[in-house]
């Protein structure tokens, strides 16, 4: 055998297989399950190396830190700065303080943070309410008999008040039967059901209110069906307080 | 030449003076202080119109107020929720050794799209109305979730928003019963690897870490609305604030 076969034959041989070299070193060629835990270790320390040495360092952040910005510094305008840019200035300052003065709900506004439970009654910058509320469940309900599946959620958004009711009257949607266990009624009359809403309610839309309960104690907990409820002298506050028209903020 | 008349031309010259001060606007005045103050008008009606933007959106927003130490989540110019903010420390990105300084500017724009990261995840009961018979003393109804229950928050979560910059929000105590409690050694791993990766992404954008109480966290990670938008407001901004 010559020389040049010995060279090139380790690469052609079976892992595992002990080859000598034409200068006469032995040389092992790892199987290729060694192989495979080789690129391991090589892939392990190169992640290592890679997130040992990279990331971020913290340091208390300082006005150094945030610099003028896309706005032109001072010693940029410094030398072409005259009385009547400053003015200009002043002038288009006070221009946006007065559209500024004007966002925002002007009246009374009910924020309503339905994963934490809580709703708060404030007019412009003062609270004037934060209290516990219940929100939707989440929970899902399936109908297998009609097909039917109801995701018991409060939606979020923008509303307004539409109606203020006293002594409302829920009349009860199919859901609320099967829900405890009964097929829905098929006398109209059968679906009223009084006191269960409390004192008062405020119709913010698409059969959703913000009214009374029966379980107090379950204030807090995500329980409704999609509306929102309060404990009854919250809800008086809140009803009286409230108007057609008043914003409901809901996330 | 008389006291009177030797102090008549000081007095005209008094009057140009005055008159010229009064009316003079349009040569241009090499003061720093001029400059000083036109920049900082600059900066406050890029602010303003930057919150007036916000606020005429249809998304919600939160104001990183620096000047108060607080974050506002608001909407349609309405103050929806605040969390009080500890402390407030950027992050420069360093990749393999090799530090990257932030792009000048970085905080002066609205940034869009927030998504949570570990993401929030509401547990729902799947309840089928054939199941339900409340006669029966073995059916087991779902009994209605705390928000601690419904919503575990972990210590540690991030808001990513869409042009690359994270804001971090760290619980500094163990005050709010929801906080997860998951080893250490094993969130400590992968958060390591993602800083890794997010300091290697080329977008030139430091990290903010805002360290808040459990409660404010808590509070901040079940109320904050996928899809938030950001802005950073500096020091001396007036209103500065949504309050």
């Amino acid at each position: 055998m010559s020389d040049g076969t010995r060279r090139s034959a380790p690469y052609a041989t079976a892992p595992g297989r002990v080859q000598t070299s034409g200068a006469g070193i032995v040389l092992r060629v790892p199987r290729r399950s060694g192989r495979w835990m080789m690129a391991l270790v090589l892939a392990c320390v190169c992640v290592g190396l890679f997130v040992g040495s990279s990331g971020y360092s913290y340091r208390p952040l300082g006005d150094s830190d945030l610099p003028g910005g896309k706005t032109a510094s001072s010693s940029e305008l410094e030398g072409e700065v005259s009385r009547d840019l400053v003015s200009q200035l002043r002038g288009e300052r006070q221009r946006l303080l007065r559209r500024w003065s004007n966002v925002g709900p002007r009246e009374t506004y009910i924020v309503i943070d339905r994963t934490n439970n809580r709703l708060a009654l404030r007019r412009r910058k003062e609270t004037l309410l934060e209290t516990d509320c219940s929100a939707g469940s989440g929970n899902v309900l399936i109908d297998d008999s009609g097909n039917r599946k109801w995701v018991f959620d409060t939606p979020t958004g923008v509303f307004r008040v539409r109606m203020k009711i006293d002594n409302p009257v829920w009349k009860k949607p199919d859901w609320a039967f099967l829900e405890e266990g009964h097929p829905p009624p098929v006398d109209p009359s059968d679906r009223f059901d009084y006191g269960a809403l409390g004192e008062y309610a405020l119709d913010f839309g698409d059969g959703y209110l913000i009214h009374g309960t029966l379980y107090e104690r379950l204030i807090g907990r995500g329980v409704t069906h999609g509306c929102v409820r309060l404990g009854r002298e919250d809800l008086r506050k809140v009803f009286h307080q409230a108007k057609p028209g008043t914003q409901i903020f809901i996330h | 030449m008389s006291n009177r008349s030797r102090f008549k031309p000081l007095a005209l010259a008094g009057v140009l003076a005055t008159l010229f001060g009064l009316t003079g606007g349009t040569d241009v005045v090499p003061s720093s202080d001029l400059a000083a103050e036109a920049a900082r008008l600059q900066q406050e009606n890029a602010q303003l119109e930057r919150l007036l933007e916000l606020a005429s959106g249809e998304e919600p927003y939160l104001i990183l107020d620096l000047r108060v130490g607080s974050l506002q989540l608001g909407l349609a110019g309405a103050k929806l929720a605040e969390y009080e903010i500890q402390s407030v420390e950027i992050g420069t990105p360093s990749v393999l050794f090799v530090k990257r300084e932030p792009s000048a500017g970085w905080h002066s724009r609205v940034w869009n799209g927030a998504e949570l990261t570990p993401r929030r995840q509401k547990k729902r009961h799947v309840i089928e109305a054939s199941r339900i018979d409340l006669d029966d003393p073995s059916y087991d109804p779902p009994i209605p979730l705390t928000p601690e229950q419904a919503v575990p928050v972990p210590r540690r979560f991030l808001l990513r928003f869409e042009q690359g910059l994270v804001v971090e929000c760290v619980a500094d105590d163990d005050g709010e019963p929801g906080l997860e409690r998951n080893p250490v050694w094993l969130s400590g791993i992968a958060n390591w690897l993602r800083d890794a990766v997010d300091a290697a992404r080329p977008s030139g954008v430091p990290r903010l870490r805002l360290h808040l109480r459990s409660t404010d966290a808590a509070a901040l990670y079940r109320g904050v609305p996928e899809g938030t938008r950001l802005l950073v407001l500096r020091g001396a901004s007036e209103p500065g604030s949504l309050r």
